[in-house]
């Protein structure tokens, strides 16, 4: 980021407390920590449509830690680039398989009442713009040491250090959502305690908006990346209870599957070189074939794979 | 005459059938397939090639992951 652009939000967040805050297309979100080890649980919201909203499980599919040049994606079936990473240092260990700290297990786990779980911080900053705790979704996590092995997930000491900032550049107007994460005090997240957290927001510039266009340009091309205009129904609804409406017919897509037989013929000598995969590759010849046809144009043919991802080649 | 025929018999692989069932959405692959001309035009043609040259790459281990 060039150093020149002007922080027009600068702020430190006590324990245990968060902030909403709008960050437009082109400025720079600045996480950093102002004491060390840290565990920040983040959420971000489409700034003009809430439902639109940070998906951490899509961004899984792609690795389970987010890191330097990585997107924040929406929920599908928009799934748009939010914000871009573009800085992250290695002391900060990032995780997209924990979701947010309960209270619930906490009082389960030591019997203390009053601890705040990721829910309790969350909505008290979601408040200001009229948003539940319900609203919440699962985190971002930043500076959260996790492993994981055969059963799960586990934490580690957290390596955070005085200093660390992690940078995001905004690629539409979005209202990212910093909090200090609940239950450091009681956990490895925290290494046992609690320490505050510093938020900035730097102005664009002309080299930060035509980033943030490019970025956009590049990672929305997808004819699936629906928008509102493409939902059956647009409207939210209100009521809590659930209805049906009587009258409601699905279009689902792709719907119904229509079956084709097709014959294919082999050689006895080809049939002997297919008959040893039958079986664990397919029950009859029929799936035998379409699942061998299938493997040769996953690695032939198939443009691209989540596990090479990079954002030109997935929207190539 | 009929002894032509009848070499020709011996000499001609025995062809076996098997029928494939393919959806909507898998015989796209198909038609992308056919239009690079390489493996044929008929749906059959083309699935018999490539799973023939998916065992000319695999040869012996043919059969991993997807």
């Amino acid at each position: 980021m060039t150093a020149a652009r002007k922080a027009r939000i600068d702020m430190v967040l006590e324990p245990v407390s968060g902030k909403a805050i709008p960050v437009m297309k082109g400025e720079t979100l600045r996480i950093s920590l102002v004491e060390g080890a840290q565990h920040v649980e983040f959420n971000c919201f489409n700034l003009n449509d809430h439902k639109e909203y940070m998906s951490v499980g899509h961004m899984r599919r792609e690795a389970f830690r987010a890191g330097p040049d990585r997107m924040i994606w929406s929920n599908p079936p928009r799934y748009r680039p939010m914000m871009k990473i573009v800085a992250m240092p290695d002391s900060c260990s990032s995780d997209l398989l924990v979701a947010g700290g309960m209270s619930q297990m906490l009082e389960a786990q030591f019997d203390i009442e009053g601890l705040p779980g990721f829910e309790d911080t969350m909505q008290q900053a979601l408040g200001e713009y009229g948003l539940t705790a319900e609203d919440a979704h699962d985190p971002l996590n930043l500076w959260l040491n996790t492993e994981w092995d055969h059963i799960g997930t586990f934490v580690t000491a957290n390596s955070g250090r005085a200093g660390d900032a992690v940078d995001m550049l905004a690629l539409m107007d979005v209202l990212a959502v910093p909090t200090i994460a609940a239950g450091s005090n009681f956990s490895l997240s925290g290494n046992f305690s609690y320490k505050p957290i510093r938020v900035q927001v730097f102005e664009s510039d002309p080299e930060s908006r035509g980033r943030a266009d490019r970025e956009w340009m590049a990672n929305t091309t997808l004819k699936t990346q629906r928008t509102l205009d493409d939902y059956k129904l647009k409207d939210i609804r209100e009521e809590r209870a659930l209805t049906s409406a009587g009258d409601y017919r699905p279009d689902y897509v792709n719907y119904p599957i229509e079956l084709k037989d097709i014959d294919v013929f082999f050689t006895s000598g080809e049939l002997q070189q297919i008959w040893p995969m039958r079986g664990r590759m397919g029950a009859t010849d029929g799936e035998l074939v379409r699942t061998l046809f299938f493997h040769w144009y996953v690695e032939n043919r198939k443009k691209h794979g989540l596990r090479l991802y990079s954002p030109q080649q997935l929207h190539a | 005459m009929a002894n032509s025929k009848m070499a020709d018999d011996m000499i001609a692989p025995r062809m076996a059938k098997v029928t494939v069932q393919f959806d909507q959405q898998q015989r796209r692959l198909l038609d992308f397939l056919r239009s690079e001309g390489t493996f044929g035009r008929e749906d059959g043609e083309i699935i018999r090639n490539v799973v023939l040259d998916y065992l000319k790459q695999k040869g012996p281990a043919a059969g991993g992951k997807a």
